[in-house]
């Protein structure tokens, strides 16, 4: 395999004595959109400062191409970032927030004039060359914020919440906009972001970090499919976790009684940790065979593509649904009613006590 | 409803637009009138419409020449003011250390202290036999070093009371400018001099020539300084306005001195805000 172009060496930041970003290790190929996500204060936003040179780093390296930039200040990294609340230069008009890092270059003029038309023209600003940032709209002031760092010709693009400050209904728009643009400059992006939806529609690859460390790196199905711990499994499509005890290989045992006959067969015991997504379970009748646990309905909610449907577990486990619609001919469950719950082994995610994730060795039949 | 609405808008600010009225219009009234009147020897002031004592000021080099020296003092320091203050201000503004309110606090505190107070002060350090003058001789005996009564002790006096308003105006501003906006200089090329000149320098300009007229306007007034450290030859326009008026007894020509002085303030004034408005704009 070939070199990454951006490699991140165990990279660590200390404030004080606590780390705010431990031990990343990152890797981005070419023209790759790597998405880094995760709650407040997981450190990913530190990680992005560090890649931009506005944070030291306590300790590891950042390499580009092979080279190391890790002291290197800002000015001199070639990297465009494109940061939350746009920072646009209010003094300067549109031109000259774009031709601002051309003109820190010493280009020479036509070719400044050039390459402000052709990224202009790239984000549809052209008309709005002469005005200000306080005369634009935000999503305008957006597309001037990642012109402006597109026209140094970056040899990667960082890019701060980018849509956080954006409507939602121009936020998918915006999305595939900057998504565009960077598939067809080849561009190498970094990307921040706390929303998983943005960070699913913008990836290459995914980075899903927590309390400052990476929790699993890979493509949108592989942390949805496979997740490597609860904590992805839960912030990836909030799946239901689940604790208990298991025992003969296939059954677990609630703490506060009852028990969930689980669909695989696995070769541990002890504490363990099960992952159900809401979409991946149906609702049965309590008696029926196929239902692996039993519970009681507390709510239902139509929300248009499916009730979504909280139950609590015999141990009083909430828990979540989404139960079809089928076009509002499915009998609507109410509070208080019994219902068993079914699902298939491949939907069912059991993890460790430490959080591994632990393989079903054959599936037992419902 | 809406004419309630003004009688109590016009009760509201009112009271304030009697006091300055009161306090400030109407001397100022007076003043014009007296400087506009004769002086003499046995009746002090005598009714009269003429422009001699503003003639005299002009056309005698001694007057004139208190004028400009006020001027270049007052520029000087305000100079000084700014190239001192702004670093001190950056420093400040951007500090996120749990220090920072302990920075602020000591550049207020000299505020509290008069400038008579401080201008004594100076005197010990600067005169003969004071703190600097003994260092001196203690270096080099026979020597002696002393600084107090010369201009250069007045400019280091200004400047140390003018410059904590020029850091706190200062600090306020930058504050008001964006990290980021920094942060995206930087990232796109822009080394910490060019950093400076190119975003900075712009959008700290307005509060630079707020705290510049600011200060400005102090230098140009100044009073206990000048007097106390200046030394008897060397004047300053607010203490020669005094000396007309409290010593020769001549109100009409401090009157005239006292115009002088606050039209030369105003007039720079405004044409330094004018040069900054435009300059904002067209930027």
């Amino acid at each position: 395999m070939s070199q990454p172009y951006l490699r991140i060496q165990g990279l660590t930041k200390r404030f004080g004595a606590s780390a705010a970003v431990r031990d990343v290790d990152l890797d981005v190929k070419q023209g790759e959109m790597l998405v880094l996500l995760g709650p407040s204060g997981c450190g990913k936003t530190t990680t992005l400062r560090m890649v931009a040179g506005f944070v030291e780093a306590s300790e590891g390296r950042i390499l580009l191409e092979g080279g190391d930039l890790t002291g290197l200040p800002p000015y001199r990294r070639e990297m465009g970032m494109v940061f939350q609340s746009y920072a646009l230069f209010p003094h300067m008009t549109v031109a000259g927030n774009v031709t601002f890092g051309l003109r820190m270059r010493k280009l020479p003029r036509p070719e400044i004039e050039a390459r402000l038309a052709e990224t202009l023209e790239m984000v549809k600003l052209t008309a709005m060359a002469e005005r200000y940032p306080r005369q634009l709209s935000g999503g305008q002031q957006q597309r001037v914020a990642l012109a402006r760092a597109l026209a140094i010709r970056p040899k990667v693009l960082l890019l701060d919440e980018p849509l956080s400050n954006l409507d939602a209904n121009l936020r998918q728009q915006v999305a595939r906009e900057i998504r565009g643009l960077q598939r067809a400059a080849g561009l190498t992006a970094l990307m921040v972001t706390h929303d998983q939806d943005e960070a699913m529609m913008m990836a290459d690859r995914l980075v899903l970090m927590n309390e400052g460390a990476v929790q699993q790196v890979g493509t949108q199905e592989e942390l949805y499919e496979r997740p490597a711990n609860p904590f992805v499994a839960r912030f990836i499509g909030h799946s239901n976790l689940v604790a208990g005890e298991l025992a003969e290989g296939a059954r677990l045992a609630l703490p506060g009684g009852g028990a969930v006959r689980l669909a695989g067969h696995y070769a541990a015991g002890g504490p363990c940790t099960l992952a159900i997504r809401p979409e991946r379970a149906r609702l049965c009748g309590p008696e029926d065979p196929a239902a692996r646990v039993t519970a009681v309905v507390e709510d239902a909610t139509y929300v248009g593509a499916h009730v979504e449907v909280l139950l609590a577990l015999p141990d009083g486990t909430r828990v979540i649904l989404h139960d079809p619609t089928d076009g509002g001919a499915a009998r609507r469950m109410a509070a208080g009613e019994r219902a068993g719950i079914a699902w298939d082994a491949s939907s069912e995610r059991l993890f460790d006590a430490s959080g591994a994730p632990l393989a079903a060795r054959a599936a037992v039949p419902a | 409803m809406s004419q309630a609405r003004g009688l109590t808008a016009g009760l509201l600010i009112g009271p304030a637009t009697m006091i300055v009225l009161g306090a400030l219009v109407a001397p100022l009234a007076l003043l014009a009138r007296y400087s506009l009147n004769r002086y003499d020897r046995t009746n002090f002031m005598i009714e009269a419409f003429t422009p001699e004592n503003y003639l005299r000021f002009l056309y005698d080099p001694f007057y004139t020449g208190v004028l400009w020296t006020t001027l270049w003092i007052a520029l000087l320091t305000t100079a000084l003011c700014l190239l001192l203050g702004f670093p001190i201000a950056y420093r400040l503004a951007r500090s996120q250390s749990r220090w920072k309110s302990a920075g602020v606090l000591l550049v207020i505190l000299p505020l509290f202290i008069g400038s008579t107070v401080r201008a004594l002060g100076w005197m010990g350090m600067l005169g003969r036999g004071g703190l600097v003058d003994s260092a001196v001789a203690a270096a080099s005996p026979g020597s002696s070093f002393p600084l107090l009564y010369t201009p250069f002790a007045v400019v280091l006096g200004i400047l140390s009371i003018n410059l904590p308003y020029m850091v706190l105006t200062l600090q306020s501003v930058i504050e008001g400018i964006d990290a980021r906006v920094e942060e995206a200089a930087d990232s796109l090329g822009a080394d910490p001099s060019r950093r400076f000149l190119h975003v900075v320098l712009p959008l700290a300009l307005p509060g630079l020539a707020t705290g510049s007229v600011l200060v400005f306007i102090l230098a140009m007034n100044a009073y206990a300084t000048p007097l106390l450290l200046g030394g008897a030859r060397f004047q300053m326009m607010a203490p020669m306005l005094f000396r007309e008026y409290a010593v020769n007894n001549n109100w009409p020509f401090a009157a005239a001195i006292a115009f002088i002085l606050m039209v030369t303030t105003l007039t720079l004034t405004a044409a330094s805000s004018a040069f900054v408005q435009r300059r904002y704009k067209a930027a």
